[in-house]
């Protein structure tokens, strides 16, 4: 069992690395004093992979959208019972999400830890499907799905990734749609369990005052080694041009709210990671309250308090994305694409870039205080194949030139795409 | 566990209360100034503290105040309007990283307190009163806010549905006021009352984190004790009204799914016993609603119940399709009936006990929650710590449930539904 330190000096902080003999890895991170343990077990597995192939399959199979997220949900039963009713004997608080790339399942607890992860590592290792859970389910997520189309965030989310991307597997809907969950049927869920639940492609994570000996006491007893399917994932080829530079529609809101996105070239690991710091950076630096050109927008009464900016990556997509209300989001919009054109020609403040940096750090830093923020932290960056600390470093060290250098590289205002909800008239 | 708590008295009508926590990295400061909600008031003291936090006499303008906070390591200064009972709760408040934890050992705490304290009693103004730039944008931004309530329909029917529950109560008024009441807000009138809103209301500082220095925490004393003020009058939150009939309220609106809320009112004043017979009904994924509705009969994501202890009040809310209206309704009374006959398990209430026990020891796991845990004790006759609470809530019966079940009236049905859906009746 090969077994790593994790270490910052900045931060006084270590978790340990540790590859299990069944290709599981297994991060820790001891917070001494606290009273909640917060543990995640995941696979690389997301709503994006739909078309993927093992050494059992001839050829590479697709299989209907929203089946991570139906996979989620279905390992939740198991033969004897509810997983809900195993965690109320333990007291822990458990939950999953999906997400583009990744499935996760987790608990919180302040008591009987041990139990509690061997409830997690049991049930996930455990699949049962059959015909009448299965149909079971089409209810209960068709209200999720339903939940969400009366969602104008969400909504203004889909229809922008639906107009940058024309085969990227990232603009189907997470949870699929009432039709597409139609299809799913216990075989499907079986084989995709089996591809995409292998411990070789999973991270568990724990967080919280704990025992290292006794976790690993609990993994060597309890998982269960599977053979490496090799597994290969396809995504369809994605051009670098985008859909359409407009897409609206009307839902009952009272302002309109917009997304604007500007297509980019997909990146990996440290790489991508990089690109986020530096383009997180650079859209502080073009549109945060600090800036003139937020005051600008603020004081014209095109933007409010929703006003923000996000860095969109994973597995195959990475975007920097403008969001809020605004009464004239094509002005916005407008506005957005020549100010990145200026600061593209004349560079940004050096004063500003360093408080920008000191302020991405602070953030940092005020992300570590709870269980959950570190075991999430730590499952991320671990699937990524990178460490919980190479964010905080890369943004200690990161130059006025690299961001100058990422604006120029990531902000194609000939690629921008603006997603508008407009009120029902 | 290292956690130090102490409330101290500032002046009349004004409380201090400090939790040191050394696991923690960061600080947070939080000024509540607490007021019976009045329908008059509401809605300026709702603009007034947007207009408090991004910017002072000494940072006149958002960016040269955003500026400032982020050469303090992103620093924020955040402000939010709540109700709590039948009060309303305006709220200015700091967080920063601990001096400890800044690049090269900068003290930065020193200056965030000033900037917060200077928020609150020097702010920017012009002839004497707050910018009338700022005003308009601020007020815009509250009459967004208040428009905006439709675009999150499960928070919107849940809002609605409120106004009946509380009427003629002052929790039954929004807590941003009517739109009709904000359009006619001047600048000299909010100025006039932020004034009234420092003299009279009760203050609430609240202080928890990693530990300011004495000089720090001297400096807010000193600046609440130089406000003028007047004794704050004697005013507790009541249990809301019985109604004599219960009462069904239908709103339509172009959405794709439905919502229901529904209300019951008790004389019961045990909030522990009340707490329990919330998760056994449909507070906890292994509740009554959660195994029934959603698993059982498939009919909606989510269907969970909550108690309001100030207010004497049980809710629970779903999201359903639109012709489950009725069945959804009918077996919420079914499951009732059951709690009332003491048709559930003791193991359900135990286990049920153990996640309510769980969740309070996680109270001191985030600065955030214990802060908050601290401002709702200080509402009531007696401050009881999370520990206190988890033994009264160890003492609860399954008799004690039954009785409180029996004590429950019917109050409000109301329902979020399509344009062409039946009513509800």
């Amino acid at each position: 069992m090969n077994k790593k330190i994790i270490e910052s000096k900045r931060l006084d902080e270590k978790y340990t690395v540790i590859e299990h003999p069944s290709g599981l890895r297994i991060c820790i991170w001891k917070m001494e004093g606290y009273s909640t343990t917060h543990a995640l077990f995941g696979t690389k597995y997301g709503s994006v992979n739909t078309t993927f192939k093992t050494k059992k399959d001839k050829d590479f199979i697709t299989v209907p959208n929203g089946i991570a997220h139906y996979l989620e949900h279905k390992l939740f039963e198991n033969e004897d019972c509810d997983v809900f009713q195993l965690y109320a004997q333990t007291g822990a608080s458990g939950n999953a999400y999906t997400s583009f790339d990744r499935t996760c399942y987790l608990f919180s607890c302040t008591d009987n830890f041990e139990k509690s992860l061997e409830i997690l590592l049991d049930f996930v290792q455990k699949p049962y499907f059959t015909e009448e859970t299965v149909a079971k389910e089409q209810g209960i997520i068709g209200q999720e799905i339903k939940m969400y189309d009366d969602n104008p965030d969400w909504c203004v989310f889909f229809n922008l990734l639906e107009a940058v991307y024309f085969n990227n597997p990232v603009k189907i809907n997470i949870a699929g749609t009432v039709e597409t969950i139609s299809h799913i049927t216990p075989e499907l869920l079986y084989q995709c369990y089996y591809a995409f639940y292998n411990l070789q492609n999973m991270v568990l994570s724990i967080a919280g005052d704990v025992d290292e000996d006794k976790i690993i006491e609990i993994c060597d007893r309890l998982l269960i080694p599977n053979e490496d399917m090799e597994l290969q994932t396809v995504f369809p080829d994605e051009p670098d041009e985008i859909v359409a530079p407009l897409v609206r529609k009307s839902m009952e809101v009272a302002v309109p709210i917009f997304n604007l996105g500007y297509k980019c070239a997909a990146l990996e690991g440290r790489e991508m990671l990089k690109a986020e710091v530096e383009t997180n950076l650079v859209m502080y630096l073009l549109a945060e309250k600090t800036s003139d050109f937020y005051r600008k927008l603020y004081d014209e009464g095109l933007i409010n308090s929703t006003f923000s900016t996000e860095v969109f990556s994973g597995e195959g997509f990475f975007m920097p994305i403008f969001g809020g209300e605004s009464r004239d989001p094509e002005k916005v919009a407008e506005l957005i694409s020549a100010e990145i054109e200026r600061c593209k020609k004349e560079g940004f403040d050096r004063e500003q870039f360093e408080n920008a940096k000191k302020a991405y750090y602070g953030s940092l830093v005020k992300d570590l205080n709870s269980p959950s923020d570190i075991a999430t932290n730590m499952i991320n960056k671990t699937m990524s194949g990178l460490t919980a600390f190479d964010e905080l470093e890369i943004a200690a060290a990161v130059t006025l030139e690299d961001v100058e250098n990422r604006l120029k590289a990531q902000f194609d205002t000939s690629r921008g795409v603006l997603s508008i909800i407009d009120p029902i008239s | 566990m290292s956690v130090s708590y102490k409330r101290e008295k500032i002046c009349e009508g004004a409380e201090y209360t400090e939790i040191i926590d050394k696991r923690f990295k960061t600080n947070y400061i939080y000024i509540h100034l607490l007021e019976p909600m009045d329908r008059k008031n509401a809605s300026a003291n709702a603009v007034i503290p947007d207009l408090l936090h991004d910017s002072n006499e000494k940072y006149p303008t958002i960016t040269a105040l955003s500026r400032k906070l982020a050469s303090l390591y992103h620093a924020s200064i955040s402000c939010g309007v709540s109700k709590l009972g039948d009060f309303q709760v305006v709220s200015l408040m700091s967080g920063s990283i601990a001096d400890k934890y800044t690049i090269d050992g900068d003290n930065i705490s020193g200056e965030v307190v000033d900037i917060l304290l200077d928020c609150l009693t020097k702010p920017h103004l012009e002839n004497g009163i707050f910018a009338e730039n700022d005003f308009r944008l601020k007020k815009q931004e509250l009459l967004d806010d208040i428009d905006a309530e439709i675009n999150d329909k499960r928070k919107f029917a849940v809002g609605k549905a409120k106004e009946n529950i509380y009427k003629g109560e002052p929790a039954g008024i929004p807590v941003n006021g009517y739109r009709e009441d904000a359009e006619k807000l001047t600048c000299a009138d909010v100025y006039k009352r932020y004034t009234e809103l420092l003299k009279n209301a009760r203050i609430e500082v609240v202080f928890s984190g990693y530990g300011i220095g004495d000089e720090d925490k001297n400096k807010i004393f000193d600046r609440i004790r130089a406000l003028e003020r007047n004794a704050p009058a004697e005013y507790k939150t009541v249990p809301s009204a019985k109604k004599s009939d219960m009462v069904y309220v239908t709103d339509r609106m172009d959405v794709n799914q439905s919502k229901m809320v529904m209300a019951y009112k008790t004389d019961c004043t045990s909030k522990q016993t009340m707490k329990m017979l919330s998760f056994v009904f449909g507070g906890t994924p292994f509740s009554m609603l959660f195994e029934n509705v959603r698993e059982k009969l498939s009919l909606c994501y989510y269907c969970p119940s909550g108690y309001n202890s100030k207010k004497q009040v049980l809710l629970i809310d779903c999201g359903i399709e639109h012709q489950n209206i009725n069945p959804a309704r009918e077996e919420i009374y079914n499951q009732l009936e059951l709690l009332k006959k003491g048709e559930f398990t003791e193991e359900l209430l135990s286990n049920s006990k153990l996640l309510a026990k769980s969740s309070l020891k996680a109270v001191y796991d985030s600065p955030g929650s214990i802060a908050n845990w601290y401002l709702d004790q200080c509402m009531e006759d007696n401050i009881v710590t999370p520990e206190e609470e988890a033994q009264l809530i160890d003492a609860v019966t399954k008799e004690d449930i039954v009785a409180a079940a029996n004590s429950l009236v019917p109050d409000t049905v109301y329902v979020l539904t399509g344009k062409e859906n039946p009513a509800n009746e």
